[in-house]
């Protein structure tokens, strides 16, 4: 972790985390050769959708990859992330992690951080839009 | 992606309508995140931390995407062509590290059913087991049935 929790205020960011999105991650992720709207284009089109679309969970992994980064092991205890899939990520999108410190306070073993996170795509478009908690010794 | 689940809980065909909520969680089956899945959901996500296999520990994704798998098992809904459910909403308490190779026992239950907007809302609550019976992680997951494709929250 780059920065310390202890530098951080209310209203700082944590360190992002982005990833450029394609199809084969998508594939990989999802079951290829098994063809659904997160695999295959036609299928995703057969449905309404202007394309295949990520699952929301890749979304979400993105996010928890922020989160791990920043808190280290120790949000694997006591971490909690809740994520609402606003917008789908599609193959060709830029994908950002993004968190901003909502509340900091002072626990028997630690300091807990209460963040605002998202993901959103190169346009800025909010894929998924939450809040995450989690506790640095 | 490889995935090592073990399904208890019988497939249901069903409509959003004739779904039962439950105040009692039934067991779903058991996970192991293997060394494998590990390093697959840690490339696939672009992870780049090393100590998940220098300390055998479970990728965040890989508890959480094997769990997703459990409510894509158990339930088949009867929709028409033109409509599908999407997953809308996760929520993950992480209370102890999950270990590689290590079988965790799922038990499920459906805590709501709702429409809003229009749109009719499933929320499932799952809780994961090590071998030691300790809970090691809380899911709430929510999903649309019934949602026309393409539609947007």
């Amino acid at each position: 972790m780059g920065v310390s929790v202890k530098e951080l205020e209310v209203g700082d960011e944590i360190p992002s985390f982005t990833r450029s999105l394609t199809l084969d991650q998508m594939r990989q992720y999802s079951g290829w050769p098994e063809r659904t709207i997160h695999t295959d284009e036609e299928v995703a089109k057969s449905k309404g959708l202007p394309g295949a679309i990520a699952e929301g969970m890749m979304t979400y992994g993105y996010l928890q990859v922020m989160l791990v980064n920043f808190f280290g092991d120790q949000w694997l205890e006591g971490g909690h992330l809740s994520a609402s899939f606003t917008a789908p990520a599609m193959p060709g999108d830029t994908v950002t992690a993004k968190g901003v410190v909502k509340a900091k306070g002072k626990e028997a073993s630690g300091t807990r951080l209460d963040l605002e996170v998202w993901c959103e795509n190169q346009n800025g478009r909010k894929l998924a839009v939450g809040t995450a908690s989690g506790k640095v010794s | 992606m490889k995935k090592e689940t073990t399904f208890t809980k019988a497939t249901i065909a069903t409509t959003y309508e004739d779904l039962q909520t439950s105040e009692v969680s039934e067991l779903w089956g058991s996970y192991v995140v293997s060394e494998e899945s590990n390093r697959e959901y840690q490339a696939v996500l672009g992870d780049l931390n090393s100590w998940y296999n220098q300390n055998t520990i479970a990728h965040p994704n890989a508890v959480n995407d094997l769990t997703h798998e459990f409510i894509q098992n158990s339930y088949t809904f009867l929709l028409p062509p033109d409509q599908s459910t999407m997953h809308t909403k996760q929520e993950t308490e992480y209370l102890k590290k999950l270990k590689v190779g290590e079988k965790i026992s799922v038990q499920g239950r459906i805590a709501e059913k709702y429409e809003k907007r229009g749109r009719n809302y499933v929320v499932w609550e799952l809780e994961e087991f090590d071998p030691a019976g300790a809970l090691v992680v809380r899911v709430r997951t929510t999903r649309t049935v019934g949602k026309a494709a393409g539609r947007e929250e």
